[in-house]
């Protein structure tokens, strides 16, 4: 449910414009959920409820609200100069109110934007070559409870469903996430500066795009030692930067009667940075991918001073000359720290649009990649220990691993295959299955021809026909990862970047379509 | 009028919106969760937890200390099974002891804030005491120095990275809890009626009270042992305190669940019996005790499956046709090692763990027992610790006799399990006959039998007293520097991460992170 109010007022005062509001918002989520299973059946084949022998019934209600108080107020001089300013207040309710535990909780929070834009074109009207030009400049500050559901901050209890010898068994619900009633709503400061250019008859556009984005008291959910109790809860943990530039590019090369080529280019570069943590802490473990019910190694961390979503993992253990230390069966052993193999998160996106049109017939070409990201390959791990992917040709009469025995001479010990490989896993030794997670794609041919010229004139209803051919995912061009489609994640979870878990391939779609408009 | 209303609509709006946050705390509480319960309740579930691992491992996983101390062996070499019988140290074979925490730990020490000032309480107080202090023994004789004042408090005091104790200060602790926590127990005090072991609907407060005065003293008699190796004065004289106390006497005094059933099964083994039952085979030094003293529980313990895969068929028990895997080699090794036997079917021609009986989905859970108390007092009475009571000799054949008996909680065993005969036969045996030159050998090898089942306790106790004298596991033996044994477990690998400087503190304190270091008691 959402309900809204909203006053607002309008003025014209000489070259000044005011609209100024204020307004209120309330947003309701109830949901109720019932569900009753069955699980074997008296009489075959009539699936009812009441034919059912184990029964299991569920009931639960979650529900959340957030009010809002908000005010903006929109000064305009003249038809370039606009101010835009906004304040608002949110409530949130899966946030601690003032109970018992906590006295003043921050569940509220407050958040004002302001914006200006400069519409410079307006004053150059004699620059013949410039079509529009706009400059814009804007600082915003966010608040958001997102990630927290309601009731999180409440200990409760379980009693298991079945009788165990005639007495009740009840336990602590929930050991993964530890009550917490002291978390605050998160804020997002966002600080952007912007330019806009449309030249030589608008075949020439530009809009570029610098930002400088705070995140502070992120939510996150995190590992707890189990020895609290919990092996996780949700905190307000980290202090994060991410600073960038976007830029389009849209371009008109040749245009004439029966030809017109556009190009359209963009690009952005974003690179990020964990300012800080708790006080005192270098490291926060996101996800430890062994613990997310799938035989895997490595970790997702923030490293204070680092970019975020670091993968981390033990290393070959190696002595001062670099060389790899091997036990004594020629086997493999692990570092004494972790090492960091580099962010999960790309930094460079980008992507190229050709459209040719001759005549009634366009063609569509699509190229996109993104650079500058690492990924941990489960394909890759559970390939090579069970002796099916291409690395785990290497050594199949017997490992001898590059590396130095305990006695200091070089090894020669040869290791049957499937034992030397399974060490890569118990030991946890992430280096064969970091790979890059760069890409380019051709992500779409197009070929349209327009066929409402052929139409007879006295079909009046149909006003557009045009048939299309497509190839979508047309080809790799270029990336890293050995077997699979970087792109190609289980989920797309922030707790699960950078991890790539035995994905089904990408599949391209070839079809033809026909688009008729009345 | 029309001109006011059109103030008013839009002001009671605002009011309306503006009460900014009523109702929110009843909002943010779910109707149908419990809030508050009966701490009772929760009690039995940490009983039950302590052998679950659902809600936390305490006894040891299969894949446990039974390897380290050859009884068997997990022969399948899979990276992700390369545990203690290999020599190596990974980190899902470390684990489990330390999901206790949240199973049993947390729940403890949330009973125990909530009743320790409830004058109705008071018993259940001492009881959440005496099994906690039996927790935190397991888990500091598995890895040594270990959070524990600051434990179990992530919700009730906010402390997420509790600080590591040193394992001789926890001990102490647990020194004082047991004591007062036992001697605390009255029968003037109320009854706990969902205490697992000695409540239900017919118990009385009187009957209660003095098994759960027993289990005490004899927790505190297992405690005073451990120190046999660094302090036999201090051991002495808490043996002698809590054998003064009064310990268990009879099999019906055991701690056991013993309520698993078709609806609520014995998790404990879901994975050997239901995934890979093949890769486990006892190890040959047990398997030689057994066979060589003639022990009518092997046929328990042991089980020949035509196909190890399968292991719903009746297994072969027969004494002559056990045959225990060497240590020192896997499943691949093993087929080229002098002597094979070989493969069989979808696994290896050795003795597998008995699926119907030792393994069953419905085996009882047996933590402190009757059995392991009377070969604890033997050894304390041939030491000349505790004064009275009856000889080494008589302790040691009672020991015997009560192990024998703790199969008849067992299904797929026959009535009695052992006989009388077959005891009395048993303990005339050459290898088995009590005499006091291999007094100690003979009792503690005795102990390392009865324990098949509670791991942590079978290694603490190897541990602390050398016996039985294994070889050394040669298996990738250069990971235990010095040829020794598997000392302890290593700390699970997330608290690197998530509790550092604790752990890092910790780890420098035990002299590194290995399984060579050894917890306080276990002097070389």
């Amino acid at each position: 449910m959402n309900m809204d109010f909203l006053l607002g007022t309008s003025h014209k005062i000489g070259d000044f414009t005011i609209d100024a509001s204020v307004g209120g918002n309330r947003y309701t989520v109830d949901n109720n959920f019932s569900s009753q299973n069955v699980t074997d059946f008296v009489v075959r084949n009539i699936y009812s409820i009441a034919n059912g022998i184990t029964k299991t019934q569920n009931y639960s209600i979650s529900r959340r609200q957030i009010n809002s108080i908000y005010a903006f107020a929109d000064f305009g001089y003249r038809n370039f100069l606009y101010l835009n300013l906004t304040d608002r207040n949110d409530y949130f309710s899966v946030l601690t109110p003032p109970s018992s535990i906590v006295a003043n909780p921050k569940n509220s929070f407050n958040y004002p934007s302001v914006s200006a834009s400069f519409i410079f074109s307006e004053l150059l009207s004699k620059v013949k070559w410039l079509n529009y030009g706009k400059l814009r400049m804007s600082y915003a500050k966010v608040g958001n409870a997102n990630g927290v559901g309601p009731y999180e901050s409440q200990l409760t209890y379980a009693i298991e469903s079945q009788l165990f010898g005639g007495y009740s068994v009840a336990n602590i619900a929930g050991n993964g996430n530890n009550p917490n009633p002291y978390i605050v709503p998160f804020s997002i400061s966002e600080k952007e500066i912007g330019l806009e250019l449309r030249t030589l008859k608008s075949r020439l556009n530009f809009d570029i795009a610098f930002y400088d984005k705070r995140t502070d008291d992120q939510i996150l959910p995190i590992n707890l030692s189990a020895s609290s109790g919990y092996t996780g809860q949700k905190v307000n943990i980290a202090k994060l930067k991410n600073t960038g530039v976007e830029v389009m590019i849209d371009g008109t090369p040749l245009k004439n009667s029966s030809f017109v080529w556009n190009v359209s280019l963009n690009g952005s570069y974003n690179t990020s940075k964990v300012l800080a943590l708790n006080p005192g802490q270098t490291r926060q473990i996101v996800t430890f991918f062994n613990g997310t019910g799938n035989e895997f190694i490595g970790y997702l961390t923030y490293d204070v001073g680092k970019e975020m979503n670091q993968l981390v993992d033990y290393t070959y253990l190696r002595n001062a000359k670099g060389e790899v230390m091997l036990n004594s069966a020629g086997g493999l052993q692990h570092s004494v720290d972790f090492v960091n193999y580099g962010s999960a998160n790309y930094k460079w996106i980008g992507g190229i649009t050709n459209t040719f049109q001759y005549k009634n017939l366009s063609l569509l070409i699509q190229v996109d990649g993104k650079f500058g990201g690492k990924v941990f390959s489960s394909t890759a791990l559970n390939g090579l220990r069970s002796g099916q992917s291409q690395a785990s040709l290497v050594g199949r009469g017997g490992v001898v691993f590059d590396g130095v025995l305990p006695n200091g001479s070089k090894n020669t010990i040869s290791v049957a295959p499937q034992t030397f490989y399974a060490q890569y896993r118990s030991q946890n030794i992430g280096d064969p299955f970091v790979f890059s997670s760069d890409f380019i794609k051709l992500r779409n041919i197009t070929l349209t021809y327009d066929l409402t010229r052929f139409m007879s004139k006295n079909v009046k209803f149909v006003k557009g026909l045009t048939l299309s051919a497509f190839c979508r995912n047309a080809a790799l061009l270029m990336k890293h990862i050995p077997t699979v489609d970087p792109e190609a994640f289980a989920s797309s979870s922030d707790s699960r970047l950078g991890y790539e878990q035995h994905t089904e391939p990408t599949t391209r779609t070839i079809g033809v379509n026909l688009n008729v408009k009345f | 009028m029309k001109k006011i209303s059109c103030y008013i609509i839009p002001l009671a709006a605002a009011l309306y919106f503006v009460s900014c946050t009523k109702g929110f705390e009843e909002k943010n509480k779910d109707p149908y969760a419990i809030t508050t319960i009966d701490p009772g309740l929760l009690f039995t579930g940490a009983e039950r937890n302590m052998n679950s691992s659902a809600a936390g491992v305490n006894t040891g996983s299969w894949d446990g200390e039974q390897t380290i101390v050859q009884q068997y062996i997990n022969a399948y070499n899979t990276g992700a099974t390369a545990g203690f019988q290999f020599n190596m140290d990974i980190d899902g074979y470390s684990n489990d002891r330390w999901s206790a925490y949240t199973g049993v730990i947390k729940p403890l020490v949330q009973i125990i804030s909530v009743v320790k000032d409830r004058p109705a309480s008071k018993n259940l107080y001492n009881m959440a005491r005496i099994w906690k202090a039996f927790s935190f023994m397991t888990i500091v004789d598995t890895y040594g120095d270990v959070p524990y004042s600051e434990a179990g408090k992530a919700y009730l005091e906010g402390i997420s990275s509790p600080k590591y104790d040193k394992m001789a200060d926890i001990y102490a602790d647990l020194y004082t809890e047991l004591k007062t926590a036992t001697a605390n127990l009255s029968a003037s005090n109320e009854y706990v009626s969902s205490d697992l072991f000695f409540g239900g609907a017919s118990g009385t407060v009187a009957t209660q009270v003095a098994q759960w005065k027993k289990i005490g003293y004899s927790l505190l008699l297992r405690l005073g042992m451990r120190y046999s190796k660094i302090d036999p004065t201090k051991a002495a004289s808490i043996a002698q305190e809590a054998f003064a106390g009064g310990v268990m006497l009879s099999n019906s005094d055991n701690v056991v669940v013993k309520q698993y059933n078709g609806t609520v099964p014995n998790t404990f083994s879901n994975l050997q019996r239901n995934i890979s039952p093949y890769f486990y085979y006892l190890a040959e030094p047990f398997v030689t005790q057994l066979k060589s003293s003639s022990d009518p529980r092997l046929k328990y313990i042991g089980a020949s499956y035509a196909n190890p895969t399968t292991i719903s068929t009746t297994p072969d028990t027969t004494t002559a046709n056990q045959y225990g895997f060497p240590i020192g080699y896997d499943a691949v090794t093993i087929l080229t090692a002098p002597g094979t036997r070989g493969a069989k079917g979808g696994g290896l021609n050795y003795t597998q763990l008995n699926y119907q009986v030792m393994v069953s989905t419905v085996a009882p859970a047996l933590f402190i027992t009757n059995a392991q108390t009377q070969l604890l007092l033997a050894e304390a009475k041939f030491r000349g610790w505790i004064t009275g009571g009856l000889t080494a000799q008589q302790y040691y054949e009672a020991g015997v006799r009560a192990a024998m008996d703790d199969w008849n909680l067992f299904p797929g065993t026959f009535s009695p399990a052992v006989s009388n005969t077959e005891k009395d036969n048993y303990l005339l045996g050459p290898a088995v006959a009590y005499n006091s030159t291999d007094a100690l050998k003979l009792i503690n090898t005795q102990y390392w039998i009865c324990s098949i089942t509670n791991g942590a306790e079978g290694f603490a106790n190897w541990r602390r007293s050398g016996y039985p004298a294994l070889l050394r596991n040669k298996y990738n033996d250069d990971l235990v520097p010095g040829g020794g044994f598997v000392r302890r477990m290593s700390y699970p690998d997330a608290e690197k991460a998530s509790n550092a400087a604790n752990y890092n503190a910790a780890a420098s304190s035990m002299g590194g992170d290995g399984i060579t270091q050894r917890v306080f008691w276990d002097k070389p």
